[in-house]
Parts: structure tokens; C-alpha cells; sequence
């Protein structure tokens, strides 16, 4: 038996990394499962260069033996029933998806935790915000968060930002002037990304690759935290797929079954198991350990493991601005509407964020090279050519409304036991539907992007009908205080398996409008005091 | 009207005329320095990466059809045939993208030497661009 710990965790992406260094530093032994392999940054910027389509996954080792969803194709892992598309993707590897993500640090607002009382819909959480306050303020102080103490983000702050904020780009300092004859004010994004040196990574260089690398670390990933964890005595062990989680009679977890690339099988035992897989990964592992004295898999009394499955769909609207901007440089977003993420209108439809992106046309269109066809096309070449593309890709916007999801129970995520990957293991089927709760909040980003189109100038304005994915997975394992109802309790602890914890946005009752990933890593520090009871 | 037997030889010979003509003039392989003047005249640049330029012109040279009309191109100087337009745009496309085309897939060529950076003002992405905080300044010609 090769893994014995005090701990045993499945993922190393920010809450695993979170929690085990936490617990290694309190004098725990402590092992990390990792699906994927290790990955350095210089061999991930190379491929990134290398790669002829420049999605998200692009920079990553899609493995036979832990593979993952892609950006450019929805049916590359996921079995899709519909009847929309799930097409967030995630990574497995060390340090998990934070390799690729934005960087936003967005806490959620005091209303996203009681939405059913406040507004007859969803679920409300089983903490509030002021529960998870103190929390937060420990997650950015992790992470490295540099925000403006003077954006108005809806919420109460106990502590300030550990950095100064991250300067806004020009584009978004003259999409703010323009939108001072709206109702909306444009704020600072709160980000994990270095504005002077921070737990010894660099301030910023202006990169414009956060997703889908950051070529010197000034955007936080968990590497760091992995680091951390690793130095402080805990074992990481990549290319270790754990595929069943045993559960002895008395409904403890006795011991995990992990899969290695070539097939062989091992085992890992501890005292405690936390499992933080993200919102696909966790689910399907809990319920593909089906048994005959857990029919239903592990941690399923209540049947929401795998339901409940949300995102922040995203509608992309571009412009080109009527004056010069500059963008394409500096972080891909740099402000956004934040107060939209609040409002009565959350009885009829959701909140929603409305994001700027920094990056031009490159979203919607795979710019600035559609841009370049589309002027040697015209018959633009030399000195003309350069001085289009200039002033064309200097006034490309695009506003991005991300809204949010109900918890529905059909949205679910199973493992198909007929269709499986390169070593034996189920891959996920997906059942997802955007609501008209959903629909209604995209139309209303919509109407109030329009008044930005306006007060911009802009011409050749677009509006996409598609809803495209954020990569926000959340709710497959949501916390409460019922059992009958949810999955894990207000420590994220298993209510069917007292040394089992779940960590991640799974446990997110509701899906609110704020990137999760704060979220995330402000549950994890929360639950380190109960597993470390638990032990 | 019925096609006579000498009116579809009289219209294949039409046909394939100027195609044998250009067979004749692409019996000597497109030259590297060849394919980098002309690059540079359809570019308005002169430093042009040779190692690029090599990639650009192969996957050319592979295309019979391209390998022709490359070299006639190489040799003309009055009104471009349609197809040499086309074929200019595509190696214009080619330099400024990094992205190009060998049997009818995509592939790349270069991201830190593609052209479109040079013209936007800046590195290419994944690169330092410089400053913190640079990005908040105006660009380039803004007062």
C-alpha cells in the first residue's frame, strides 16, 4: 500500500492545495492524488507558442489517462444529452484549472446567499456572508489579491486589499468616462495578479496571455500553494487517477482505489478523505463508486450528487469604439459592471456581471488575425495595411454579460459506465438546460450593452445569439443543512460519511454572478479547522 | 447547341494553354532569395525572417498549383492575373498571421514573428510587454 496518510486528497487545484498546505503545516501527514501530470511553466509557454489555435487548453498535455473537456469542441470528453451544449472545460494537472483562469476575485454579495428568501427562488446557502467574511479576507491574502478599496462592490469589507489595485487599461478608463451618461459605473475587476511583488512572484508585465498562461506567474495559480504544501511536508503523487472510493460498513471511507496510466491499481488510506476534483470530476467519481451496499454511489442518499450542474452563460457583444483604445494589452479585463450582480429582478430572472474584455475581437472572432484577412481580402498591403490594422484593433470592444443559473435537478452530470476513457474510467454525460431565468438575465445585460454601445460611438456593433460557456462549474455537490436535500454539511463534510470532506464550487448552493474561484478558496481555508477535527 | 468533338478540343486547348505555359516557367523551382524579394515587395518590408520565409515557400513549392503561380509571380511585373492576386493575398495573410496552409490543413509557422504584432505596436502574446501598469497609458499616437 504505497499512500498512507493522516489526509488524503483528491486534486490539487486551488482549494486541495489550499487545505493540504494548512494541514501539513499543523503537523499532518498529508498526500495529494493528482489525476494529471506535472507540468512546468516554460514547457507549457512553449507549447502555448507552438499551438496553431490558441485555446484555453492549449499550453496543457491533454493525457489518454486524465483527459479533459477543450474549448473549440463540447463532444471532445463530454457525452452531451442536451438539450443545450455543457461546454466549460477544465484542466487536469497539478495546480489544476488555475492555470488557465482569468484571475478574477470577485467575492459574492450578502443577497447570493439567501436567494430563496429573498426572492422565492433557488435555494439559500447555509452560511451567510458575514459567515464567510473573515474567510475571504484569509483567501486574498492567500492568493494575492489587488483590488481598489474604492470600488463599490456590493459588500462589506472587514479587512483591505493586500495589494494596490491593478491600474485600469486605457480602453477601460475611456469606457468608464463614456458610460458616466449611463446609470452604470464601471469598476476595478478585484484580481489575483501581482501589482508589485508578492509571495516572491513578479508584478505584472502586461503579458495579455492570463488565459491561457501567465508566462511568469503574477497571476496566482496553485503551483504556488502546491509549493507550499510540498515544503511543508505533504507528498504530491501525480498521475494518480483515483477511480472508486471504498466505504466500510460502518460508512467510513476505508480507502481510495487509484488507477495508474498503465492500468495497474493501488490504494491509498488515511483517516481523512477530502475529495476537490472540481464540479465534474468529484461527482462522477462519487457516483461511479456505486456498490452493492451504496447502490446510488458514495455520498448519494439525498440523489443531488451530480444535479444541479451550473455556469454563468455568456453572451459576447462587439463593437468597434469610435476613437483609438489601445487594447490588446495589458490583463485580459480590468473592469466590469459589478452592481448588476445585485437587484429585485431576481424574483423574474438572474443577476449577471458585465465584463470588458481587454483582448478586442479576439473572443468572438479570432482576432487580430480575422481582422487581417479581412483587410489584405479589401486589397490592403504595406504601409495601409499596417496602419488599418492598427486603427481597427485599437477600437475593437466587446462586453461580455455573464448571468446566472438556477440550481435545476436535471442539470446533471453521471458517469456513462458503456462509454469510457483510455484506462476503463466512465466518462461524464452531461443533461443541461438554460432556463428563461437564465435567458431573461441575458437579454437584460443585453438592453444595458446596448446603452454602452451608444454612449461609445460604436459602429459595426454585433450581437452573437449564442450563449457560450464561462467555465464557471458549480452546484453538483451542493452544500445544506438538510441531508434529504444536499450533499455535504456547512464544513463540507459528507452527511453520509463522517471522514469524508468535498471541496470546490460544487458545494455552491446557488451559482450567483461572481466568478467562483474566491469562493472556492475562501470554503476551503473555512473547512480546514473541521478536518483537521475529523482526523 | 450540341458540342462538336473540334469544339472540345479547340476549347481544352484554350483551356490549357496558359497552364502549359506556366508548367514551362515553374520548370525551375521558386528560389528562397526569390520568394523573400517578393515577399518583400508585397509586404513593403525588408527584414523577413528566412527560416519563415523557408516554410512559407515549401508549402507553396508542395501545391503544383501554387508552385506555378508562384513562379510566374516571382517573374511578373504588369497587371496580376486573378490568380496571382490571390496568391499574393495569401502570402501576405501568411507573413502577418504566422498561420499557413500545406495540403489543405492549417498550420503555424510562427506566433512571436507573425507581422500583426509589429503592426498592432506590440509583442505577441505570452510575451513581456513591457512596464507594470503600461497598459493604462494611452497608446501610441494618443495625446
Amino acid at each position: 500500500m504505497p499512500w498512507s496518510a493522516d489526509i488524503v486528497i483528491v486534486g490539487s487545484g486551488v482549494a486541495g492545495s489550499l487545505v493540504a498546505t494548512r494541514l501539513a503545516r499543523a503537523g499532518l501527514t498529508v498526500v495529494i492524488l493528482e489525476a494529471g501530470p506535472r507540468v512546468q511553466r516554460a514547457a507549457a509557454l512553449a507549447q502555448y507558442r507552438s499551438a496553431l489555435i490558441k485555446i484555453p487548453e492549449c499550453p496543457y498535455p491533454d493525457t489518454p489517462y486524465a483527459p479533459h473537456p477543450v474549448s473549440d469542441n463540447a463532444d471532445h470528453y463530454y457525452l452531451q444529452d442536451g438539450p443545450d451544449k455543457f461546454a466549460s472545460p477544465y484542466l487536469r494537472l497539478v495546480g489544476g484549472t488555475t492555470w488557465h483562469w482569468l484571475g478574477t476575485t470577485l467575492r459574492l454579495v450578502p443577497d447570493d446567499f439567501k436567494l430563496r428568501s429573498r426572492f422565492g427562488v433557488g435555494v439559500d446557502w447555509p452560511i451567510s456572508y458575514d459567515d464567510l467574511e473573515p474567510w475571504y479576507c484569509e483567501a486574498e491574502r492567500e492568493l494575492g489579491v489587488a483590488g481598489d478599496p474604492n470600488a463599490d462592490l456590493q459588500a462589506m469589507r472587514s479587512q483591505p486589499y493586500p495589494l494596490p489595485p491593478i491600474p485600469l487599461s486605457y480602453a477601460d478608463q475611456r469606457a468608464a468616462a463614456a458610460l458616466a451618461s449611463t446609470p452604470y459605473k464601471a469598476v476595478a475587476t478585484p484580481q489575483a495578479r501581482n501589482s508589485e511583488r508578492y509571495d516572491n512572484r513578479p508584478a505584472c508585465c502586461g503579458s495579455s496571455s492570463c488565459i491561457p498562461i501567465c508566462p511568469v506567474q503574477a497571476k496566482y495559480d496553485a503551483t504556488t500553494h502546491v509549493a507550499q504544501a510540498e515544503r511543508a511536508g505533504a507528498q504530491i503523487v501525480p498521475e494518480a487517477i483515483v477511480s472508486h472510493v471504498d466505504v466500510g460498513a460502518d460508512g467510513r471511507i476505508t480507502s481510495l482505489t487509484v488507477t495508474r496510466p498503465d492500468g495497474t491499481q493501488d490504494r491509498a488510506t488515511g483517516k481523512v478523505f477530502v475529495i476537490a476534483a472540481h464540479g465534474i470530476e468529484t461527482p462522477k467519481l462519487l457516483l461511479q463508486s456505486r456498490s452493492d451496499r451504496l447502490p446510488k454511489g458514495v455520498a448519494n442518499s439525498s440523489d443531488q450528487v451530480g444535479r444541479n450542474l451550473m455556469d454563468h452563460p455568456s453572451q459576447l457583444n462587439w463593437a468597434l469604439a469610435g476613437e483609438p483604445l489601445g487594447v490588446y494589452r495589458g490583463p485580459l479585463s480590468t473592469a466590469g459592471i459589478e452592481s448588476t450582480r445585485a437587484g429585485d429582478w431576481r424574483r423574474d430572472h438572474g443577476a449577471f456581471r458585465i465584463q470588458f474584455d481587454n483582448r478586442g475581437w479576439e473572443w468572438p472572432t479570432g482576432a487580430p488575425h480575422s481582422t487581417v484577412s479581412a483587410l489584405v481580402t479589401r486589397g490592403l498591403r504595406g504601409a495601409a495595411l499596417d496602419a488599418a490594422l492598427a486603427d481597427r484593433s485599437s477600437r475593437e470592444i466587446n462586453f461580455v454579460p455573464m448571468v446566472e443559473q438556477l440550481p435545476l435537478p436535471e442539470n446533471r452530470i453521471v458517469p456513462d459506465f458503456d462509454r469510457r476513457d483510455a484506462i476503463g474510467i466512465p466518462r461524464p454525460r452531461v443533461a443541461y438546460r438554460i432556463d428563461d431565468y437564465s435567458r431573461r438575465a441575458l437579454e437584460h445585460g443585453r438592453r444595458i450593452v446596448r446603452e454602452f454601445m451608444a454612449a461609445m460611438k460604436a459602429t459595426e456593433v454585433h450581437e452573437a445569439p449564442d450563449i457560450v460557456a464561462a467555465g464557471h462549474i458549480m452546484g453538483t455537490y451542493r452544500m445544506g443543512t438538510d441531508p434529504k436535500q444536499s450533499v455535504v454539511n456547512v464544513d463540507q463534510r459528507a452527511h453520509d460519511h463522517p471522514n469524508l470532506f468535498l471541496l470546490g464550487s460544487g458545494v455552491f448552493p446557488t451559482g450567483a454572478a461572481s466568478n467562483p474561484t474566491l469562493t472556492i478558496a475562501a470554503l476551503a481555508l473555512r473547512a480546514v479547522g473541521a478536518i483537521q477535527k475529523a482526523v | 447547341m450540341l458540342l462538336t468533338r473540334r469544339g472540345l478540343l479547340l476549347s481544352t486547348m484554350v483551356l490549357l494553354a496558359p497552364v502549359a505555359r506556366l508548367r514551362a516557367a515553374a520548370r525551375q523551382p521558386t528560389s528562397l532569395d526569390e520568394f523573400l524579394e517578393l515577399s518583400g515587395r508585397l509586404l513593403g518590408r525588408t527584414k523577413l525572417d528566412r527560416e519563415v520565409a523557408q516554410i512559407y515557400l515549401d508549402a507553396l513549392l508542395k501545391d503544383p498549383d501554387s508552385a506555378v503561380h508562384l513562379a510566374t509571380l516571382v517573374q511578373s511585373s504588369g497587371n496580376p492575373t486573378p490568380e496571382q492576386t490571390a496568391l499574393s493575398r495569401t502570402i501576405i495573410e501568411w507573413w502577418y498571421t504566422g498561420v499557413y496552409t500545406i495540403e489543405y490543413k492549417p498550420r503555424l509557422a510562427t506566433h512571436t514573428g507573425a507581422l500583426v504584432w509589429s503592426a498592432l505596436g506590440m509583442p505577441a502574446p505570452g510575451t513581456c510587454a513591457g512596464q507594470f501598469g503600461a497598459w493604462s497609458q494611452p497608446p501610441p499616437g494618443i495625446a
